[in-house]
């Protein structure tokens, strides 16, 4: 397994590159945050830096911050903690009970709002610490789930800008993203995490049951069952044939959101959206 | 063959027909990449051979990155 991130890690960074790393305290980033640092040792690269997003979901977060406080002071790896409450005034438990009570349950799902919130402050905390390239730990199962519920629900932006480089636009305004676990399995990460992060917390997100890739998780495991090695065939199938094609079609570019300035490819930005809906701290 | 199963925190002896990890997983109804099978204190892969009285715990694959 190692290897297999090393030398994605080979191919993608390039001498002058800058790395932050978006890090939750969960078993796919503290095993992306442990082989960055053991494949940065020997680099002459800048010291590598972690990102976590504090969403305060209660009984969840304060126990992955404490493991990942703990494992960044073990390896000498600077934590940059930004929280939702300093951003938005709310934390992400306040957020939901804002949304329901304006009735906009329907229209904003928990999960969705709480990856624009953390895309956003993790492109705008790297971006701060000059950070060239931001390493995310998707796994194999996340880009798999990802890519199907983007088709099911006719997403086609948003499958043209996956793969180990995501996103479509270069712009000074948005760090690249980068996803060297993308061919590796959840269940592989898990196993490696049970056996060398004694003390990992194994508590799931309170919110992930209601959400659309809980089910989708399912099914893709159960195919997985029925045909082995179907993860990776679409994953290769994705990478190596429709990608390039979605890439070449790609005509989406990124402005500037009109209330924060932050890259966005409408107008007002999602975060600036949902922040003049929930009535939340601009 | 009779094994001791310990599962989301509950355990209980589980009588099935098969050899293998792989075998009592289908038995139980679980989703291979949904579960780490711990036998006798040591994660195994599902191909592993099982023998009358083993002690196996099943570990679920937890979400959160």
């Amino acid at each position: 397994m190692q290897g297999q991130v090393f030398s994605e890690l080979d191919k993608f960074i390039k001498p002058n590159d800058k790395l932050a790393v978006a890090a939750s305290g969960g078993k796919d980033s503290t095993f992306l945050l442990d082989m960055v640092h053991r494949w940065s040792e020997n680099k002459n690269l800048q010291p590598i830096t972690a990102i976590i997003i504090d969403e305060g979901i209660r009984g969840y977060r304060e126990f992955t911050l404490q493991f990942l406080k703990k494992f960044c002071e073990s390896k000498e790896i600077p934590l940059h903690i930004v929280s939702f409450k300093d951003e938005t005034g709310a934390s992400l438990d306040e957020i939901i009970q804002k949304r329901d009570r304006r009735k906009l349950t329907e229209t904003y799902g928990s999960c969705t709002m709480c990856g624009a919130f953390r895309r956003y402050l993790l492109n705008k905390t790297a971006r701060g610490l000059g950070a060239t390239k931001l390493l995310v730990g998707h796994n194999l199962d996340d880009e798999v789930q990802t890519l199907l519920m983007n088709l099911f629900v006719g997403n086609i932006g948003q499958v043209g800008r996956k793969g180990e480089l995501a996103g479509i636009v270069e712009s000074p305004d948005f760090v690249v993203r980068f996803k060297p676990l993308i061919w590796l399995p959840e269940k592989a990460i898990a196993v490696y995490a049970l056996l060398n992060y004694p003390g990992i917390p194994g508590n799931e997100c309170p919110y992930l049951r209601e959400s659309l890739r809980h089910n989708m998780r399912k099914m893709v495991n159960n195919l997985e069952l029925q045909w082995p090695g179907f993860k990776h065939r679409v994953m290769k199938t994705y990478v190596n044939k429709i990608l390039p094609n979605l890439k070449k079609m790609k005509n989406g570019k990124l402005v500037k959101c009109e209330i924060c300035r932050e890259p966005s490819s409408q107008k007002i930005c999602k975060v600036c959206e949902l922040k003049q809906e929930l009535e939340l701290k601009l | 063959m009779k094994v001791a199963v310990e599962l989301e925190g509950k355990s209980r002896q589980v009588e099935f027909s098969g050899k293998t990890v792989k075998d009592l997983m289908e038995h139980l109804d679980l989703v291979l990449d949904e579960y780490i099978p711990i036998l006798n204190g040591s994660v195994v892969t599902e191909l592993e051979l099982l023998s009358e009285g083993a002690s196996v715990k099943f570990v679920r694959v937890w979400s959160g990155g």
